[in-house]
């Protein structure tokens, strides 16, 4: 994993709808869903791994995934992250937007060609 | 809320896995420590960025919120003004009534330890006051068993009569030993009355309060040792008790109870020369329990003195009762009022907040569709009402401020206020938090019916249809109102009726054109009595010499003033079982005195010009209730001889007299409460003080008579006080302030709650027939005669009506019950008033449904389609 800074080329609301869709595998603490999130992009969306946490307790203050304090099978305490239904809706919700907005970008760069 | 702890646990736990990670892949731990710093970012800006995302996010949706409900209320400005309006005239109304209920019936006593304090007396068989005769009180007193201390007190007034100044009567109150003990305060200057000072025959002593140490001494440090000249004599003052304390309506001096108790009483257990206790309970001994105690000490007496006290028994509450009792029950009825006037507006504003709720639901549906969540709206709405609520309590507060002034300058003289009637820290705590209380209900009302609409037909139908449940809510609030104005329209009509009763109940004499005007003599000129007499009865014919007047009377003490003059009198012939005095009210009067005041007389004469003058025959006129006691007809009583005892106004002793006549009984403190027993003497026993009457020939004006009697009264006696003129009418009327002044507020708080419910019937009938437009219009293209649409609308209102009148006459007759103790000469179950009240509310009911009847009935049926 690269030390990465700031990542501008992230839009906003993005990081709040990865972290939802990969919550929908599992609880999971923080460092696994930074480093699963590393995985699945293929390194291609950078987060600087602090700028996770804020993200995670603004979420979980909207309701939208809920975090307990738990013994991992390395006798190690975690805060594991998971998602609640609210979150699941919100999921569906921001998923759908992305969708109409990639597809209607798409569109709009097919149309300029 | 994870601890700051817990949350760089968290970040911590992240390094650490790094690390590992990083050590695993083969770098050295200094490396990997770096490394996974590196990659993290500064902890403590992450720690505070986390801290902030919580915190931030509640703030920023509260000023999100408000920001919000003041964009929509600003949308709306007409809704927005009369809603803070009406909310700060409803708040105001409050708080300034809670004011006076704070500073009478809820602020401390002005005493140590107030709550242990309670007053006594001494009850017959049938319950009616009789105070506690010397004797029994001393038994009392010394009975240690539930009172750490046990004082006494009477009211009466002593005449100042110091060279060169104006005779000048002054409420005192007689107290008897441990009474200011009692009430847990010292003298500020000077001390209490020392143990010989409390005999009969003690050095002459008084204390006098602060106000009297301002206004006669000056303020002169030097006070205590100087003598106070009054007409029994000079008294010594020993002390002058702190600024506030209040023992006594404007009562200025205290001197000790047994020097001014005459002799008879001192051993007399059948009568009481009026004397009230006040005594403080011991520590942890409670009112019940010493109601017990007394109780026994009671049946303790009337077994030892059967003769005096078989029937008798001590009744005990607590200070702050016997106190704030004439206004209690007035004070909470009004209270009450202005509550049930709070809650109309409350229903009203629910009732607009509902519309609004209900024009906003296709907005609401899109916004909860594009994702805004339920809670969140609900939020909003609140914050709606919750800043109307904020926007109508400093509105309230404003309007208070203003009105409170104004208020405690209309308070009639005997309102037992304690201290200053001010707009304090409690009362703004209470106004804030009946404020938002207020929010929350009619906001919390629009809010419940809110959501349980499906949110996604309404957005297909473009939000036209309102659910049944919504419906049912804006009846229901009008039922409520109308409840509510029901219940007060009562209790205001009940009140309007005991005034009536009131003003119907005969006082023995004609008050309509009478001015009266009190005339104190400085004691030189006047000390005896034949120069009195002398300068009263050339006063007397001066003024019925002035223009306008029919007649002109003398009188002391006149009926309806505080002033009390009562003596004991013996009656020749009934010894020696009677012994025992018996007590009586006395007046001294001139020989025109029952004509002027239009008194009928029953038997024999009134006085002549001969009675009055000095050394005449003593005669006497007694009243039709004294004769009926002790002759059983007035017409057996006169030519009897009695012998009146007094050391009031320092008459001593009176030689005893024949009585000559009969005369009606007058009533002399209330319309409501029965006649004393009255004794007249003629002018040759002038006080000091005489109440000139005159009878005018049309209606009085007691400003344009000022002046004439100014110039009789300046020609008499250059050096005397000219005092103002009362109408007699006005006088009579302030013994029912308290009762008429708070009838005058239940008024003007039924009217307000007949307007508010008309209102609210008006807004509410408006919208249901704006949305039923639609289906109004077709039927009119259908051929509907408009006048079934207006009987349809006006039927739907009077339904609605009725419900209300039905409960809310439930409510009146069950809370007429606190209105008992009120009322004269009428019951809470009086049909007449039940019956006009609610035939007033189905009127105004029939008139706010109208005109949206009338609206509904002239549905334009191509608009209404094509508004579609």
């Amino acid at each position: 994993m690269k030390p990465i800074s700031a990542s501008p080329d992230l839009l906003p609301g993005t990081l709040d709808l990865l972290v939802l869709k990969i919550l929908t595998l599992g609880p999971r603490h923080g460092y696994a869903i930074a480093r699963r999130l590393r995985q699945i992009s293929d390194a291609v969306l950078e987060v600087r791994q602090g700028s996770l946490y804020p993200a995670l307790h603004r979420l979980e203050r909207q309701g939208w995934i809920r975090a307990k304090w738990q013994v991992s099978e390395t006798g190690r305490e975690a805060r594991n992250y998971s998602l609640s239904a609210a979150g699941r809706r919100q999921l569906a919700k921001e998923a759908a937007a992305w969708e109409r907005m990639s597809d209607a970008v798409k569109l709009v760069l097919a149309a300029a060609e | 809320m994870p601890n700051r702890r817990r949350l760089r646990q968290e970040l911590q736990s992240h390094l650490d896995l790094r690390i590992a990670e990083l050590t695993a892949e083969g770098m050295d731990a200094a490396s990997a420590r770096r490394v996974a710093a590196v990659e993290f970012g500064g902890l403590a800006g992450v720690e505070q960025e986390c801290h902030d995302a919580r915190r931030w996010h509640r703030l920023a949706d509260f000023v999100a919120d408000t920001r919000f409900a003041l964009r929509s209320l600003r949308r709306t400005p007409g809704f927005a003004v009369a809603a803070v309006l009406l909310l700060g005239l409803g708040i105001g109304a409050n708080a300034v009534i809670f004011s006076v209920v704070q500073a009478t019936l809820l602020r401390p006593l002005p005493y140590a330890q107030d709550n242990r304090l309670v007053w006594v007396t001494e009850v017959d068989g049938q319950g009616a006051d009789q105070s506690f005769s010397v004797p029994d009180f001393r038994d009392f007193q010394s009975a240690r068993s539930v009172f750490s201390s046990f004082g006494g007190y009477r009211d009466l007034s002593l005449t100042i009569t110091a060279a060169g100044r104006d005779a000048q009567q002054v409420p005192t109150r007689i107290i008897m030993s441990e009474t200011l003990e009692t009430l847990g305060v010292a003298p500020a200057r000077g001390r209490m009355f020392t143990a010989r000072e409390n005999q009969p025959n003690g050095p002459a002593v008084v204390i006098i309060s602060d106000r009297f140490w301002h206004s006669y001494f000056g303020a002169d440090a030097s006070v205590v040792g100087k003598a106070l000249a009054t007409s029994r004599g000079p008294l010594t003052v020993v002390g002058v008790m702190p600024p506030g304390f209040l023992f006594g309506a404007r009562v200025d001096l205290w001197a000790p109870y047994l020097q001014y108790a005459p002799a008879l009483y001192l051993s007399d257990r059948a009568n009481s020369f009026i004397l009230y206790a006040v005594a403080r309970l011991k520590p942890g001994i409670s009112v019940a329990a010493a109601t017990d105690s007394v109780g026994a000490l009671s049946r303790n007496l009337a077994r030892d003195f059967p003769k005096s006290n078989a029937t008798v028994r001590a009744k005990l509450m607590p200070l702050r009762e016997q106190l704030t009792g004439n206004v209690r029950a007035s004070l909470w009825m009004v209270f009450g009022a202005v509550n049930l006037v709070l809650l109309i507006v409350c229903a009203n504003l629910a009732n607009l907040l509902l519309v609004r709720a209900a024009a906003r639901q296709p907005e609401m549906a899109v916004r909860v569709a594009i994702g805004a969540g339920k809670g969140r709206i609900a939020r909003q709405l609140l914050a709606e009402g919750l800043l109307l609520a904020v926007l109508g309590g400093v509105a309230g507060i404003v309007f208070a401020m203003a009105a409170l002034p104004a208020l405690a300058a209309a308070l009639p003289a005997n309102f037992p206020i304690l201290g200053a009637l001010t707009l304090n820290r409690q009362v703004l705590a209470f106004s804030l938090a009946v404020a938002g209380a207020a929010g929350l209900a009619f906001s919390l009302i629009p809010l419940a019916f809110s959501f349980h609409d499906q949110l996604y037909p309404t957005l297909k139908q473009g939000g036209r249809q309102s659910s049944r449940r919504r419906l049912r809510a804006h009846a229901s609030l009008v039922v409520i109102e109308v409840a509510l104005a029901m219940t007060l329209l009562a209790a205001a009509g009940l009140m309007l009726r005991t005034m009536q009763a009131l003003n119907r109940v005969a006082l023995g004499f004609d008050s309509t054109q009478l001015v009266t005007d009190t005339v104190s003599l400085s004691s030189t000129a006047y000390r005896t009595l034949p120069a009195r007499a002398r300068y009263f009865d050339q006063l007397a014919k001066q003024s019925a010499a002035l223009p306008g007047v029919e007649s002109s009377a003398l009188v002391f003490p006149l009926p309806f003033t505080t002033q009390i003059a009562d003596c004991f009198i013996a009656i020749e012939g009934r010894v020696p079982e009677a012994s025992a005095p018996q007590t009586s009210y006395y007046a001294t009067v001139n020989a025109t005195y029952f004509q002027t005041m239009r008194i009928p007389l029953v038997a024999g004469r009134t006085f002549t010009p001969a009675d009055d003058a000095t050394g005449a025959p003593p005669v006497v006129v007694i009243d039709r209730g004294l004769a009926e006691k002790y002759w059983h007809s007035p017409a057996q009583a006169v030519g009897r001889r009695l012998e009146m005892f007094t050391q009031d106004f320092g008459h001593g002793t009176i030689p005893p007299a024949t009585i000559v006549g009969v005369v009606d009984e007058v009533k002399s403190e209330a319309a409501d409460k029965d006649a004393n027993l009255e004794v007249y003497t003629p002018l040759n026993m002038a006080n000091s003080f005489m109440t000139l009457v005159l009878r005018m020939r049309t209606r009085p004006d007691p400003g344009a008579l000022a002046a004439s009697l100014h110039t009789i009264l300046r020609r008499l006696d250059p050096s005397l006080v000219i005092p103002t003129p009362h109408a007699m009418g006005e006088i009579v009327a302030q013994s029912q302030s308290i009762r008429s002044q708070s009838m005058v507020l239940l008024e003007i708080f039924a009217a307000a709650a007949l307007f508010l419910a008309a209102v609210g019937i008006y807004g509410v009938l408006s919208y249901l027939v704006q949305l039923r437009r639609r289906e109004l219009g077709i039927r009119i293209a259908l051929g509907a005669r408009p006048a079934r649409l207006i009987r349809e609308i006006v039927t739907h209102s009077l339904r609605l009506t009725l419900i209300g009148l039905a409960a809310g006459a439930g409510a009146a007759l069950v809370l007429g019950r606190f209105l008992a103790t009120l009322l004269y000469g009428v019951t809470r179950f009086d049909p007449l008033t039940l019956i006009t009240v609610a035939a007033v509310l189905l009127a105004s009911s029939l008139a706010a449904s109208m005109v949206p009847a009338l609206r509904a009935s002239s549905a334009d049926p191509r608009s209404a389609l094509q508004a579609e």
